[in-house]
């Protein structure tokens, strides 16, 4: 199902690649990150409350 | 109307349904334009042939890399009259994002060259070598924030970075029309309109508009995580004083 391109194909394909790669790999440590800091936050917020109620 | 921005919890409550919206819309046009632009439309043989497909993936980049650079720029000049932490955290949540932007721009466009120019690099050329120090400009401008000792200070500074480089953007866009360089005059973003055929215009739209889209969602999460670490630093530092 791939097209058939001309000689320059694995030039097409790399960029693709490369590109395609990069964006998701940055996508996936932005929303890893995400998730960390939203964890980190509930824990201190819990640890306030806990401080709050000794 | 920079006031009603600044807001944080607006900013969070309007970026909670904002964010996965854009990257919904990004991915839907990124991948129609990809599928046009490598399945659909014809080769172009004036273009070096089967070649010019990179152009949707490599002219996006470069758009966006400009524009991000611009956005840095704008966001680091609200922060620095009107000091509204938001503009800041924006700043801050773009540059990363931005210099991987460019850095693809960068690789793809390299790529592109070989076949085409029969080179990867050419030193001498103003558009590679104006878009290779705005990659400098936003390594720089993380690279300077982390090495104040202070938010106030980090923000301050890189904000008369971002400003300063400011400069370099249209140098980029006018580079080939003032410059020696291997590229082409611009054949879109000209003052009598696109000189592009519709065929290729379309997909390379789609994809410009989805890569805008997803890099947004993508300011919106880090800006989110920004303003969330913000917080917990506070309260940790409210638990070590309350100890």
């Amino acid at each position: 199902m791939l097209p058939d391109f001309d000689k320059n194909a694995a030039y097409i394909w790399a960029v693709y690649a490369i590109g395609a790669t990069a964006i998701l790999v940055t996508a996936l440590i932005v929303i890893f990150r995400a998730r960390a800091s939203k964890s980190a936050l509930a824990r201190a917020e819990a640890q306030i409350r806990e401080e709050d109620a000794a | 109307m920079f006031s009603w921005f600044a807001n944080p919890h607006r900013f969070l409550s309007l970026s909670n349904w904002l964010a996965p919206a854009c990257y919904a819309g990004g991915l839907i046009l990124m991948i129609w334009g990809m599928w046009q632009g490598l399945w659909v439309v014809p080769k172009d043989d004036y273009q070096g042939g089967d070649i010019m497909r990179v152009m949707f993936m490599h002219v996006p980049t470069a758009w966006l890399a400009m524009a991000s650079y611009s956005a840095l720029a704008v966001m680091s000049f609200i922060w620095f009259i009107w000091r509204h932490e938001v503009a800041d955290v924006a700043a801050k949540a773009i540059a990363p994002l931005g210099a991987v932007w460019t850095a693809i721009c960068l690789a793809t466009g390299s790529i592109w060259g070989k076949p085409t120019w029969g080179t990867w690099w050419q030193w001498d050329d103003a558009r590679m070598m104006s878009v290779l120090f705005m990659f400098f400009l936003f390594l720089g401008y993380m690279a300077l924030r982390a090495a104040m000792d202070t938010r106030q200070k980090a923000a301050r500074a890189g904000a008369i970075l971002a400003m300063v480089g400011a400069i370099n953007v249209p140098l980029i866009h006018y580079s080939v029309e003032m410059f020696t360089s291997l590229h082409q005059t611009a054949s879109v973003i000209t003052s009598s309109g696109p000189k592009m055929s519709a065929v290729y215009l379309w997909p390379l739209l789609s994809c410009a508009l989805g890569q805008s889209l997803l890099f947004a969602g993508l300011v919106q999460t880090q800006m989110r995580t920004e303003i969330r670490d913000r917080r917990t630093a506070k309260l940790r530092a409210q638990l070590m004083a309350g100890g």
